[in-house]
């Protein structure tokens, strides 16, 4: 049964200044008297923007990314994250692919993910395109004849020809995109985790990716989509989530959810 | 891949990632192959030129140690040629194993994986790059006639031994390092100083009652379990019980700091 399950989830993000980045340093401050605890939320609730941070004794600070989050996502469901900028969205989606692990609470993935984060990510820029899906594919788990196929079917999609044997750092922003989305679509998988689907890409590339990421979201048990855009909600999901400062605000039926964060902030 | 955090404790967990980490050949032998071919795209010789550089780094070395020391060239040169290699493998170990998952953070970020799987990677490049350094060894070998014998089969145990010490070294400096950035600059300094006190260029006799200096230096051992048996030399109990109490120790304090931080070292990427 492919499911996402959090329960009370709380993922906390390290910010380190210069100095606690340095052993040199924390070993010197070691001898210190420490100070008495100041665990308590700063002072920028009242903006919309960014996560709740918190200023620990040791004077390093936190972000609070995702806050006491409890919601279950069950096969079929299609879900849209929606909320400001630095609400917790891509922390959320990175936690469920498995990269960040929740600083408490619980947070059980049943099915194999597959992310789209960022474009860059996952990519050596010295090596070529080939090379890089080649790498990604095994990362994936593919062997052998498999791969070739999958060189085959993302030299036909990006259309790249020639430029698939010279180093992406060689790349335009475009090109980078239709190779980081070909290599990281080949495969569907239980859970398809997109973080701000695809702004870049010329009218002919947008086409033929919507009409590949249409057959893996239908492919894929689950669809969390984080996005700044109703209308992509709206398209692709049957329900929605707003968060806030991490927090939950309303989770559901997407035109409720909608609602819900457009009277929030007035649009 | 079901992650019931819950339900498994962070020992095991942290002990899961060493074992798929190592099992997951495919791909740490794919990253590795790939680094050492970019290294050397734009060369024809590729690998070769760091091999013969080396070559004649030894062959000045040893001309003038051999010199200054009055030993006889065909019983030091070998010694210089191994400890040099071996050398060169710990410390590129030493400083590439600090810097591992710096250097793979594009992948940690993007996928899920064990983080042992990029240890191996950063060992099996390194190794593979000593390997061929290994050509010098054996043609040094030949004009001196220094054979394998009985006391090589030591190799038998002192390599697994070896091997065991590498990879808690690296992941432990891998996971500290990516938590204070000034780790990677630190060992260098560090190597700097210990080059001197390990026994590459003298033999440790010569060193008389100062001899604790070398024997102090884990590196000496490190090398002399693999150098020893080589050249037909049976490791000194000193050297096995040094390396035997380093993998004990250094496994025990490996496995808590990991089971301890794993589940934040992409936080502090």
């Amino acid at each position: 049964m492919i499911r996402i399950h959090m329960e009370n989830m709380t993922l906390d993000l390290p910010v380190y200044g210069q100095k606690a980045r340095s052993l040199r340093h924390s070993l010197f401050k070691l001898g210190r008297k420490k100070l008495s605890p100041r665990d308590t939320p700063g002072s920028n609730t009242q903006i919309k923007t960014g996560g709740v941070i918190l200023h620990d004794q040791d004077g390093t600070s936190r972000i609070r990314a995702v806050n006491d989050l409890s919601v279950t996502f069950n096969e079929g469901d299609r879900v849209g994250l929606v909320g400001p900028n630095g609400a917790g969205k891509s922390t959320l989606l990175l936690a469920i692919s498995g990269i960040y692990e929740p600083t408490s609470g619980i947070l059980e993935v049943d099915g194999v993910t597959t992310g789209l984060f960022s474009l860059d990510q996952g990519m050596d820029p010295e090596l070529s395109g080939r090379d890089n899906i080649a790498i990604r594919g095994r990362f994936l788990g593919i062997e052998g004849a498999e791969i070739n196929a999958i060189i085959k079917n993302v030299e036909n999609f990006t259309g790249l020809g020639e430029f698939l044997d010279m180093p992406i750092r060689t790349y335009s922003a475009g090109m980078l995109l239709r190779l980081a989305f070909a290599a990281s679509t080949c495969r569907t998988s239980d859970i398809l985790l997109l973080d701000e689907l695809i702004g870049v890409g010329d009218a002919d590339f947008i086409k033929k990716a919507q009409v590949r990421l249409e057959s893996l979201i239908s492919d894929s048990g689950i669809v969390v989509i984080a996005s700044h855009s109703e209308s992509i909600i709206r398209r692709w999901c049957n329900k929605a989530l707003y968060l806030e400062h991490g927090v939950c605000k309303s989770v559901g039926n997407v035109n409720e959810v909608l609602d819900v964060y457009k009277a929030s902030n007035k649009i | 891949m079901p992650q019931q955090q819950q339900s498994q404790t962070k020992l095991s967990l942290a002990i899961a990632d060493i074992w798929t980490g190592i099992s997951l050949r495919q791909i740490w032998t794919l990253l590795a192959w790939q680094a050492i071919r970019q290294r050397y795209r734009r060369s024809t010789l590729g690998p070769l030129w760091m091999t013969i550089s080396m070559a004649v780094q030894m062959g000045t070395m040893g001309f003038l140690v051999t010199f200054l020391f009055n030993h006889s060239f065909e019983r030091f040169l070998p010694y210089l040629c191994l400890g040099v290699i071996f050398w060169t493998l710990y410390s590129s170990l030493l400083n590439e194993g600090a810097n591992t998952f710096l250097n793979y953070a594009t992948y940690i970020k993007a996928i899920k994986r064990p983080f042992t799987l990029y240890i191996a990677t950063t060992i099996f490049k390194s190794s593979l790059e000593a390997a061929h350094h290994l050509i010098i060894y054996l043609i040094i070998a030949m004009i001196f006639m220094v054979a394998p014998g009985e006391n090589s089969l030591w190799l038998l145990l002192t390599v697994p031994l070896a091997i065991m010490n590498i990879i808690w070294s690296t992941l432990l400096l891998a996971i500290i390092s990516t938590r204070f950035r000034d780790v990677p600059m630190i060992i260098q300094s560090v190597l700097t100083v210990a080059f001197w006190l390990t026994p590459i260029i003298y033999y440790p006799e010569q060193l008389g009652d100062k001899r604790i200096l070398v024997d102090i230096n884990p590196i000496t051992h490190m090398i002399d379990i693999i150098r020893l048996p080589v050249m037909d030399i049976a490791p000194s109990t000193l050297n096995l019980s040094v390396a035997v109490s380093m993998a004990v120790l250094g496994w025990c304090i490996t496995l808590c700091v990991f089971a301890r931080y794993r589940s934040r070292i992409t936080l502090w990427m």
